[in-house]
């Protein structure tokens, strides 16, 4: 049993909190917080809830902030970046997305976080709060780093610029609904005049966390995007990864989708993406 | 480690109880308020087993911590359920075999009631889409989706009966 759970109500009382207990878990919508503390994982912790902080909700300015505890489905409904709406819809059922949030989902552990490739691909920066107020990290960095919040501090929004060239989003699971990712791939490509000026290709769900793989991204930076291109940046990806094994999928059979789901990803990148 | 008195309606009803720190609403619908519809099969929000309603809309009863449930308003299976006899979803899922074992019935029917709630004509997509997270392992889902269809015409007949 947890020690004890607290509602903030506002996000620089949740900061606070944290920064008094370093020990203490922060607790967006619950879907993995809860299950943790009902299997007994979590025994003897102070749980900080952000359910009450006023976090949720989506605004634009110069493209989207989106507040860490909004819904996915609220995301799922956006229509742009339609590949982060895309994203949010593959994660777990309906019900689900009701209650599991932008934050959660970002900040989850593997193989859970469908989105984190996408906002990878669009250069997506992380808004946290501590005690020295606000601040942004670029979203590769933080994930980069041992943790990606650091102790005291709080994600309160992420921060999605307007997407530069085409975005694509690709999700290999066992079943259409309802089922971990074996790997799910982001890419966007940026071409100027007949040649790829810039790409992002970014992977969740095959290693620990959500990686830009700066492998493919070179293969295909400078070419003309043609078959060959996304044959290599594909292959180049497979090799910089290291896949982990689990239940949905072995470390070997992981490889093998990486190569498929990034080949499909930037082929659909390169054919004009989802905007 | 203080059990704290949280207080909600449930099934139209108020109702106070204990509830330790991050108990869910699943252990205390069923376990500390006796109505046993409301099942435990995951508890870890995959199998849709525990499904209720919350202000109307499905949630998962086994990630919802029920201090967030403080002041709002729980519809269960039982709530579901006319006195002595079985709604028009209830009938078409006995009528349509799409119960089997019966594990995954009440939270199936919670989640199609409050679809049928908001889209009383709902396609076969929306359906589908509506019970994405509720698994059956028993019928292979087709005569859910039937018997959700069939009620939801039904309950139109009704409707335009009583109109």
């Amino acid at each position: 049993m947890v020690a004890d759970y607290v509602l903030a109500s506002t996000p620089e009382e949740a900061a606070e909190l944290l920064a008094a207990d370093p020990a203490a878990i922060v607790m967006g919508g619950g879907t993995t917080v809860v299950p943790r503390a009902t299997h007994g994982k979590l025994n003897g912790q102070r749980v900080v809830g952000l359910a009450r902080a006023g976090l949720s909700g989506i605004q634009e300015e110069n493209g989207l902030r989106i507040g860490a505890m909004t819904p996915l489905r609220e995301v799922a409904t956006l229509e742009r970046p339609a590949a982060l709406a895309a994203a949010a819809r593959e994660v777990g059922g309906a019900t689900l997305r009701h209650q599991a949030t932008v934050g959660g989902n970002v900040l989850c552990e593997r193989p859970y976080g469908d989105l984190a490739p996408v906002l990878l691909a669009l250069d997506a920066e992380l808004e946290l709060l501590g005690k020295g107020g606000a601040h942004r990290v670029p979203l590769a960095e933080a994930l980069a780093a041992d943790r990606p919040v650091p102790a005291g501090e709080i994600l309160t929004a992420v921060i999605v610029p307007p997407a530069e060239g085409a975005v694509s989003f690709a999700r290999c699971a066992r079943l259409e609904a309802n089922a971990p990712p074996i790997v799910t791939v982001a890419a966007r490509v940026r071409r100027e005049g007949e040649n790829v000026a810039e790409a992002r290709v970014a992977v969740s769900a095959v290693e620990p966390r959500a990686v830009r793989v700066s492998a493919a991204e070179e293969a295909l930076t400078g070419t003309d995007g043609g078959q060959d291109a996304i044959a290599a940046a594909a292959t180049a990806a497979t090799e910089a990864l290291n896949p982990v094994d689990d239940a949905a999928a072995s470390a070997w059979y992981r490889a093998r989708m990486t190569e498929l789901y990034v080949r499909r990803a930037l082929s659909e990148a390169l054919e004009g993406g989802r905007g | 480690m203080t059990p704290r008195a949280i207080s909600f309606e449930l099934n139209g009803e108020p109702v106070t109880t204990l509830a330790e720190p991050l108990e869910t609403l699943q252990a205390v619908v069923h376990d500390r308020l006796g109505l046993t519809g409301t099942k435990a099969g995951c508890r870890q929000g995959g199998c849709g087993s525990c499904t209720v309603q919350l202000d109307g809309e499905p949630a998962l009863a086994c990630l919802v911590p029920v201090e967030h449930v403080e002041g709002r308003s729980v519809r269960t299976i039982e709530g579901l359920t006319p006195p002595n006899d079985l709604s028009p979803l209830q009938a078409a899922f006995h009528e349509g075999f799409a119960t089997q074992c019966g594990f995954c019935s009440p939270g199936m029917i919670t989640a199609a009631s409050a679809l049928l709630e908001r889209n009383p004509d709902p396609t076969r997509e929306e359906i589908a889409e509506a019970l994405s997270n509720n698994i059956c392992r028993c019928t292979g889902i087709e005569p859910i989706i039937e018997a959700v269809q069939n009620a939801a015409a039904r309950m139109r007949e009704l409707e335009e009966a009583a109109a």
